[in-house]
């Protein structure tokens, strides 16, 4: 009996120590400490890049690159800043540019958007200031050798006005289809006029050409203290004749024919590089601030002429934003109409107009549109009065209001861009201000997860 | 204060859950204390004579009168020894003073041994012991002195009880995460977070029920309902270089968590049996709910500029149950009818404490202090003070 319990004794005994020993390697194995910060590159991430002085860094543009990570143009107090991110939001590099290689007593400012990616190489347009004024140059720079150049030096230097070099000031560019080259629009002080310029990415110009409507000038930051009356879009159409076409619109004469906000339109059908075809000129009553074209309505009427006719424009189907009563508008799958007039005309029988009375009217808006889960939806990011930056989704095609999500909290977010990714998912680009005072930029990812309906809301 | 004060109710909540169940067990408890303190003087009067008749009839050499006695007067009518097997005993007979009914097993063994019945003997050996636990084996007659020293143990078979204590909680990050990202090669280790214990942040309470049940007279089992508020803290400093003449505006954010959790553990204590000190170890699992979570946060910039303090409900961010192993030692004692144990235990959760479905979607935290949880597994260490009621015992063999 006695030799019964003292097995029992050590068999328990023995369990005991090799629970105990299991327990001592389990708590043992190690588990990773001080890992690399990040998610998937499909996951939602909000990143905001802080850098350790007190520069003030503000958020111009975004694009994806191929690897799936993120190109980032800002400015660092005006400089431009380039920060390149990888697909999780982690930071890769980034690079200030302060002044000329050529001359360090030249410094570079003003950046605009876009910024624009070719061949691995980024590119973007700013000013270069001179002893008398400021001057646009397009900088690219190549991230595997780390090599800076200035690829447009002498822009409109044979411009029947020579003078014209010291005053320009770039406004909005973007890529051309076939990644031919870039369309810049550019503003002049002194003659106010918006001058559209083609050049290809060895700097070379293929055309420039002043924009006027009706010899009023234009204006540069009347009524709001940015650029977003001068933009481009570009939308491809099944009108024949126009498939490719620019929606370009400058924002002219407040000055001559006060109170009315007049703006020129011009409608440029670029298919054939080196032909400047001017396709059509309308007047708005009132500008937009962002637009996206959807489809141009007209057809091209034959001439029998060897298949050459005439284009009829009536209209394009667009979503837009403009400040109605300072009241920022969106305008979801609309149509502008053309009158006799060659006046543009908002069709409000058609689409969605929704006021958001919770946007700042002096900051930019963007819109995207993209397919979620089969469905168009039309996305729109702006700044809210509360600091937060908002972003909207409409259901295009029923031009109804689908949900909304808001990014931030206590401090200044300010929204500063809007792309789709390449895993279906939407990013954010934005500028805050850490601890209510450093200006940084923000990047904010959601995933596809995130933009279903009533998941934005979480 | 007001959030104190819900961050208190908080706490107290689930005590209020152990309550009645505490209250339930004292109900269950109580009886043992009466059932020595006498019922019916004259049913003792009655069990005193009936046990001195016994032991004329033990030191007579009337053996088969002991055992009548008992079977006629202790247990139920047909249910004796008649069968060699342990009897039925009466409802009255239970409820006599052990005093007596240990004078009853005594003569009862000592018979039963005489007459060639040991294992039966040894039945109504324990059951003597077991109400004799305190007491020496000298006066015992020599058969039984034998027996009652060197074959059996004396011990609680089922107890209950409460502890409380203090407890101390490590973290053990692993994948790291941050909202405030540093856009330079090197920055990023500086702006992880730093994990620190000290005695005032990492410290906080437990208390809770014990139940307990002796599979042995070293093995025993239980279970130890616990409400454990558990605190840990972690600091970021986001460093600004000095410019000019103006100070750096370095920024400093202190981040002090409060959870609480109802534990549950399945532990297997084993213990030495010392006449006096009883150590013992004892390891098992345990499954934690939690109750509740809430953060605290200090910012401040180093220039005085900023400053922000804020108190920020995390349950939603935080995995709701977790799972774990408990290993600890400890050592116990006697003083008058309980037992006191001073333990020690350590504890390894599994499970990554926050929610990763829901890490991201608390904008305060994210977007007014930069602030998003690392994946988290918590270690605690806790000192407890247990106080154990016996509620009833049983003679373990050595």
């Amino acid at each position: 009996m006695k030799t019964g319990n003292g097995e029992k004794m050590k068999i328990a005994s023995a369990s005991m120590l090799s629970v105990l020993l299991c327990i001592w390697i389990a708590a043992c194995k190690p588990i990773p400490r001080n890992t690399e910060t990040g998610t998937e590159s499909s996951e939602s991430f909000s990143k905001i890049y802080d850098k350790p002085d007190k520069a003030t860094y503000t958020a111009v543009d975004i694009k994806q690159t191929e690897d799936g990570g993120y190109i980032i143009l800002g400015k660092k107090d005006n400089y431009p800043y380039l920060l390149r991110v990888d697909g999780s939001g982690n930071f890769e590099w980034d690079k200030v540019f302060t002044a000329s290689p050529e001359n360090e007593e030249y410094e570079y400012s003003n950046p605009i958007p876009e910024v624009l990616i070719h061949n691995d190489e980024y590119y973007f347009f700013c000013n270069k200031t001179y002893e008398n004024g400021d001057f646009i140059v397009m900088i690219k720079y190549n991230e595997t050798n780390g090599s800076q150049e200035e690829i447009l030096k002498r822009f409109s230097e044979d411009y029947e006005m020579p003078d014209l070099r010291n005053v320009f000031t770039p406004l909005h560019v973007v890529k051309q289809p076939n990644d031919r080259g870039v369309l810049l629009l550019a503003f002049t002080s002194p003659y106010d006029y918006v001058l559209l310029v083609s050049i290809d990415w060895n700097g070379d110009l293929e055309f420039e050409q002043q924009l006027e409507f009706r010899n009023y000038k234009c204006i540069y930051y009347y009524p709001l203290a940015d650029r977003r009356f001068h933009f481009i879009t570009r939308s491809s159409t099944s009108v024949r004749g126009m498939e490719n076409f620019y929606n370009i619109q400058i924002y002219t004469g407040s000055d001559t024919i006060l109170p009315c906000h007049s703006i020129t339109r011009k409608l440029r059908s670029l298919d054939d590089p080196g032909r400047e075809i001017w396709a059509a000129e309308f007047y708005l009553t009132k500008p937009f601030i962002a637009m996206e074209c959807h489809e141009v309505l007209g057809e091209k009427i034959e001439t029998g002429n060897k298949g050459k006719g005439i284009i009829k424009l009536d209209g394009i189907r667009f979503s837009g934003v403009d400040i109605e009563d300072h009241i920022i508008t969106f305008y979801i799958n609309s149509e502008l109409k053309i009158d006799g007039e060659k006046t543009l005309v908002i069709n409000k029988s058609t689409g969605k107009i929704d006021q958001q009375t919770e946007l700042i009217e002096s900051t930019p808006v963007y819109i995207k549109v993209m397919d979620v889960d089969g469905q168009t939806n039309i996305f729109f990011a702006g700044s809210s009065k509360n600091n937060k930056i908002v972003l909207y989704t409409y259901d295009l095609l029923k031009s109804k209001f689908l949900d909304k999500k808001y990014v931030g909290h206590t401090h200044i977010y300010e929204a500063a861009g809007l792309i789709e990714t390449k895993d279906g998912g939407l990013a954010i680009l934005g500028t805050t201000y850490v601890a209510g005072r450093l200006g940084r930029l923000c990047l904010f990812k959601l995933s596809i997860a995130n933009l279903h309906i009533g998941t934005m809301t979480k | 204060m007001k959030k104190s004060a819900l961050n208190h109710a908080r706490i107290i909540k689930p005590v209020l859950y152990f309550l009645p169940v505490f209250m339930l067990l004292c109900h269950c408890a109580f009886p043992a204390f009466a059932r020595g303190g006498g019922k019916s003087e004259e049913i003792n009067a009655t069990y005193r004579n009936l046990a001195e008749k016994m032991k004329e009839y033990y030191e007579g050499g009337e053996l088969r009168q002991v055992i009548d006695l008992y079977n006629k007067e202790c247990c139920e009518p047909g249910a004796g020894l008649e069968k060699w097997e342990p009897g039925k005993e009466k409802a009255e007979f239970k409820k006599v003073k052990k005093e007596i009914r240990a004078e009853f097993y005594q003569f009862l063994a000592l018979s039963l041994i005489a007459l060639n019945r040991p294992e039966l003997g040894e039945t109504y050996v324990r059951k003597m012991l077991v109400l004799r636990r305190d007491e020496g084996t000298d006066k015992y007659w020599l058969a039984v002195r034998e027996m009652a020293r060197y074959r059996y143990y004396v011990a609680p078979r089922f107890l209950v009880g409460v502890d409380l204590g203090t407890n101390f909680t490590f973290v053990r990050p692993g994948q790291r995460y941050m909202v405030l990202e540093p856009a330079s090669e090197t920055g990023r280790e500086a702006y992880q977070k730093k994990y620190t214990f000290s005695l005032s942040h990492s410290r906080a309470m437990q208390v809770g029920l014990i139940i307990e049940y002796a599979l042995g007279k070293n093995i025993s089992i239980s279970i130890q309902p616990t409400v454990s508020t558990q605190k840990f803290q972690y600091k970021n400093t986001f460093i600004r270089d000095k410019t000019g003449a103006t100070e750096p505006a370095t920024l400093d954010y202190t981040h002090n968590h409060t959870l609480g959790y109802l534990e549950i553990p399945f532990l297997l204590k084993y213990r030495l049996i010392k006449p006096k000190f009883k150590p013992y170890i004892q390891v098992g699992v345990y499954y934690s709910m939690l109750q509740s979570a809430i953060k605290s946060l200090h910012a401040e910039s180093q220039d005085q500029e900023y400053k922000e303090d804020a108190i920020v409900d995390i349950k939603q961010l935080l995995n709701r149950t977790n799972l774990g192993i408990w290993v600890g030692a400890g050592i116990e004692s006697g003083i008058g009818g309980f037992r006191l144990q001073i333990e020690t235990n350590y504890k390894f959760g599994f499970k990554n404490i926050v929610d990763t479905a829901n890490r991201f979607t608390n904008q305060q935290l994210m977007y007014a202090f930069y602030d998003v949880f690392d994946d988290m597994k918590l270690r605690n260490w806790e000192l407890t003070l247990k106080v154990l009621l016996p509620i009833y015992f049983k003679a373990f063999r050595r």
